[in-house]
């Protein structure tokens, strides 16, 4: 803490967790009040998403004028909470939100009510028919995928002596389906064109290895770089930059073999963070249900202490007792052999999916 | 230091402690909570040492590690219960917060509904408020230095 003789008095020491440090902060210019706004910013998106929002890379000066925009927020953020963080997380700190401000916000106003309404989600998300998932994104075509799944586990799930007979008729099919999904993306043959990558919904990330780094910026685009190599994909995956002094623009369609390798471990780097990143979090009785941004990968905390999680549409589930053992389920296939407790936190967790895609279903029309 | 030590305690000091266990470190500090031997209340101990730090940056130490912080009585501020030296280190009394710091209590829930962020960010700002309006700044906001009581209330601490 440090006191200062007047209002307009600022300080140049820099001091502080890194992962919390406002721009002017990381740049040794002066800063004053508003810096403690800035890692207020930075605390709730931290509580709220499990990291921190730049991870020690805040926005720098001439990144500023560029970005008077919004740092990327998930979209499992409410309205409210979104427009306090682009005031508070805003690089410069003129237009940035004092403490007063910040309170007089509507994200704290006691009339609040509800523990998460989330914003419109984007059309990508609404469902579309199974039979066309092969031309469509891949979030959409699992949540599709989600949506067949849900509906068959109600038609033929819901009594549960059928679970064998489910398995048999639907769960092999789903299963095949699901993996011709992820094979097509990764044994690519030299006359199928390379899949692309989207870093939609994904928060500012940096990610560093022993010789080389991937990192998301603020709009959206990611980079790879090593020793040898710097490689720039825009947000939506179509557009590439290649090389470290004389850059040179790529389409997919056309892009070497040379660089296409670095755009397949990007490509495979962002379906990782997709799948662990949340996308919308739903809450009731039984405990806190996250589906994450590729739509396919879905995790459920119940009360009772248990902790599952799963990929939709497929057999294994990854159960987490509440002694702290974990092991892999099959239900569909041994659900008579489960002990109750188990039994009931399948249960739980498939209707906090099913409120899930209701809910997804309800913003989307 | 094991449990059931006793802190050194200055001759100005009227009150002996008896250590408990260790609760938090940093490259500068070292944090344990303590029982007050004549009352038995349970109170949390910053040990900074004072190796490495000139007349100077002690003061500056001091300063900010006490004699600002003491003059705040707010509820989501951590206020200075006491203070003692001996050669080695800076001993400050503090409340003890049950609930531990924020960082470890998010890496145990993951992520925390937006319900209890509102509450927790707005109890952090009111205290942030009571700084700024003393011409104060925290300038160490961060996970661990937000504190949680038995009631899962946050108090800021330097």
């Amino acid at each position: 803490m440090i006191e200062l003789r007047t209002s307009r008095e600022t300080r140049r020491t820099p001091c502080g967790s890194t992962d919390f440090c406002c721009t002017e902060m990381v740049e040794q210019q002066p800063y004053s009040f508003q810096a403690d706004a800035w890692s207020l910013g930075c605390i709730i998106y931290a509580c709220l998403c499990g990291s921190s929002p730049f991870q020690g890379f805040p926005p720098t000066a001439s990144e500023r004028n560029a970005l008077r925009i919004a740092p990327r927020l998930p979209t499992f953020f409410s309205v409210e909470v979104r427009d306090l963080l682009t005031h508070l997380l805003d690089p410069d700190p003129l237009h940035r939100f004092s403490i007063q401000q910040a309170l007089s916000h509507p994200f704290f106003s006691a009339s609040r009510t509800g523990a998460c309404s989330p914003c419109a989600l984007p059309g990508e998300l609404s469902p579309v028919p199974f039979h066309h998932s092969r031309q469509r994104s891949r979030s959409a075509d699992s949540l599709s995928f989600c949506d067949k799944f849900i509906y068959e586990y109600k038609e033929t799930f819901s009594p549960v002596k059928d679970s064998d007979k489910y398995l048999t008729k639907h769960g092999d099919v789903l299963r095949r389906n699901l993996q011709e999904r992820f094979s097509s993306v990764d044994q690519r043959t030299s006359n199928t064109p390379r899949a692309s990558l989207s870093t939609a919904h994904l928060p500012l990330l940096r990610y560093d290895l022993a010789k080389s780094s991937v990192w998301i910026s603020a709009d959206g685009s990611i980079t790879y770089q090593s020793a040898k190599t710097l490689l720039t994909v825009s947000g939506d995956g179509r557009n590439c930059w290649y090389g470290r002094s004389k850059r040179r623009e790529y389409q997919l369609s056309t892009l070497p073999d040379r660089i296409g390798k670095f755009y397949d471990y990007l490509r495979s780097f962002v379906s990782v963070v997709r799948a662990k990143t949340p996308y919308f979090i739903y809450e009731n009785k039984h405990g806190t249900f996250t589906l994450m941004v590729d739509s396919l990968h879905f995790e459920a905390y119940l009360q009772s202490g248990e902790r599952l999680r799963f990929c939709i549409g497929g057999k294994d589930m990854d159960l987490r007792r509440p002694d702290g053992i974990s092991q892999v389920i099959r239900p569909w296939q041994d659900w008579k052999s489960l002990n109750p407790p188990t039994q009931a936190a399948v249960q739980a967790s498939l209707k906090g999916l099913k409120a899930v895609k209701d809910l997804c279903d309800k913003l989307a029309s | 230091m094991d449990p059931g030590t006793l802190f050194p305690s200055a001759e100005t000091s009227t009150q002996r402690f008896s250590l408990i266990k260790q609760l938090a470190k940093s490259t500068s500090c070292t944090v344990y909570s303590a029982k007050t031997l004549t009352t038995g209340d349970l109170v949390a101990i910053k040990k900074v040492d004072k190796a490495g730090l000139g007349v100077s940056a002690l003061a500056a130490r001091r300063l900010s590690e006490v004699e600002i912080p003491s003059q705040f009585y707010h509820d989501h501020l951590l206020h200075p219960i006491s203070h003692y030296e001996d050669e080695e280190s800076l001993y400050v009394v503090l409340e003890l917060c049950e609930g531990g710091d924020l960082k470890h209590y998010l890496e145990t829930k993951k992520i925390l509904a937006e319900q209890e962020v509102c509450t927790l960010a707005r109890e952090i700002a009111l205290g942030l408020e009571a700084l700024h309006d003393s011409l104060t700044v925290h300038r160490n906001l961060s996970l661990s230095s937000v504190l949680l009581t038995s009631e899962n209330h946050a108090v800021s601490s330097t």
